[in-house]
């Protein structure tokens, strides 16, 4: 597994599929036999995850959104809803394994 | 407040996963499977047009997810059309295969049709061993068709049943899918009904084989991280507590069945006194709310002693329906798995039974379907 850093370009992993519950109103991480409901800013953050945007560039996107938080604090939130996902392989950065 | 609270139920009974079990037929016969004992009693496959209603009705009601299993979905020559209609209906669409009939462009036609993922089941990675269990050897062929799944860049399930005869190869299934390029490999243990009941003697494994089992996934679990997952279910015979079946009777899981009876599980139809509606004459939410089979064991009114008064009610809603049946004859009983079931004594022979017996017999023949089912 490729370790993310600030330059990192993440982006969701083969099978994985951003999806909108019409019932809850929430977003969802679809792949094979598994939903992962997106809570809160994590929506957001996921979305951005399109290969194009570093992880840098993610978070200066999202301090335009969220004004009156750091931007320290917004980049450790992003640090580690990235690594969970990468650890639950939903997000990748580099090769497929 | 009220608002919340009665969107909270509502929630509790959204389901999320329609199994869509498109035919009974498969070219396997495998020693534990779960088609119905008794295939003759079975009506009509549903058609192309009936499971295009189902998916739609099925996204309706909050349904994300879509998985197409059997028997062997790949014996319906609509296939592709009803993988079109699942994902038109915009349902993460999983194909739960034996890999057996299919070549690589049928494949590529699923793939752009909108499948989203595939399921391979491998038996063993020990061809012999394989074709005991199936009664075909698939060894070859299923790693052939793993390497088209990856080539036309689908996510891939490696799912392996365990038992007893094969669980001395565990590290090699994990290799096995690491090869294979697997993102997620599932280790279902077998669950004893049906046919793996008939053959439990034969299947179930020895505690001290279920204790290194549990220590050769933890260390592969922390080895593959972010590459691999791997999901694995070790047997209520050894965990003192049930399994939340279908976590939970009618609260995330629609079976429907071939000839189109809506079930809450696969087995559900082995239970007596139940009856199943069916999609060709009611709507699938309907059936889903109120259907006398859905409502029978949903929430806590039914539990029986101890469950009633258990913390864990809420975990393991009492385990499973069926297990409490096959081995109690009572349906509304405890599920015999958990320590705390008056009728525990059942599983701890089994588990006697399996230590008495010793690991794995090479010259072991399961009892199994003599023939194939016929195509109606």
């Amino acid at each position: 597994m490729t370790e993310i850093d600030v330059g990192s370009k993440p982006r969701l992993a083969r099978g994985v599929r951003l999806r909108l519950d019409r019932i809850s109103g929430k977003l969802l991480l679809l792949r094979p036999e598994q939903g992962f409901e997106l809570q809160g800013s994590a929506s957001e953050v996921v979305k951005l995850c399109t290969a194009k945007l570093t992880v840098a560039e993610i978070v200066d996107r999202l301090t335009e959104t969220y004004r009156d938080v750091a931007r320290d604090l917004i980049a450790q939130d992003v640090a580690r809803l990235l690594a969970q996902l990468t650890h639950r392989g939903l997000i990748i950065v580099g090769d497929e394994p | 407040m009220m608002d919340d609270d009665v969107a909270a139920a509502a929630e509790v009974l959204r389901p999320y996963t329609l199994v869509a079990e498109l035919t009974y037929r498969c070219p396997l016969r495998c020693a534990y499977c779960s088609n119905p004992v008794h295939l003759d009693a079975m009506g009509a496959e549903l058609d192309t047009a009936a499971w295009t209603r189902v998916f739609g009705e099925a996204e309706a009601m909050g349904v994300m997810q879509v998985t197409l299993t059997g028997g062997e979905p790949l014996l319906r020559p609509d296939l592709e059309q009803i993988v079109r209609a699942a994902r038109g209906c915009d349902l993460y669409t999983t194909l739960i295969t034996s890999g057996i009939p299919v070549d690589a462009d049928g494949l590529a036609r699923l793939r752009d049709a909108g499948l989203e993922g595939i399921q391979l089941s491998f038996q063993d990675v020990d061809g012999s061993a394989a074709e005991r269990i199936a009664g075909v050897n698939a060894l070859a062929r299923k790693q052939e068709v793993a390497g088209w799944v990856g080539a036309l860049g689908l996510p891939l399930t490696l799912n392996v049943v365990l038992h007893r005869q094969n669980l001395p190869r565990l590290p090699d299934m994990i290799a096995l899918a690491e090869r294979l390029g697997a993102n997620r490999l599932e280790l279902a243990h077998v669950q004893y009904l049906g046919w793996a009941l008939v053959n439990r003697s034969h299947l179930l494994p020895t505690a001290a084989m279920i204790a290194e089992a549990r220590t050769t996934v933890s260390a592969a679990r922390a080895r593959l991280a972010g590459r691999m997952e791997i999901a694995a279910v070790l047997p209520d015979y050894f965990s003192d507590r049930p399994r939340a079946c279908m976590e939970g009777w009618g609260r995330r899981y629609l079976v429907v069945a071939p000839d189109g009876r809506v079930l809450p599980c696969h087995a559900a139809h082995t239970l007596p006194g139940l009856t199943f509606d069916n999609v060709r004459t009611r709507a699938l939410a309907d059936i889903w709310r109120s259907s006398p089979a859905f409502t029978r064991f949903r929430g806590e009114e039914w539990l029986p002693q101890p469950c009633r008064s258990c913390d864990h009610r809420t975990v393991d809603y009492g385990g499973c329906r069926c297990q409490a049946y096959q081995l109690t004859g009572d349906m509304t009983l405890t599920d015999p798995s958990c320590k705390l079931s008056p009728r525990h004594d059942i599983v701890e022979l089994a588990r006697a039974q399996a230590a008495k017996t010793g690991p794995s017999r090479p010259d072991w023949e399961p009892i199994r379907l003599r023939r194939p089912p016929t195509v109606p």
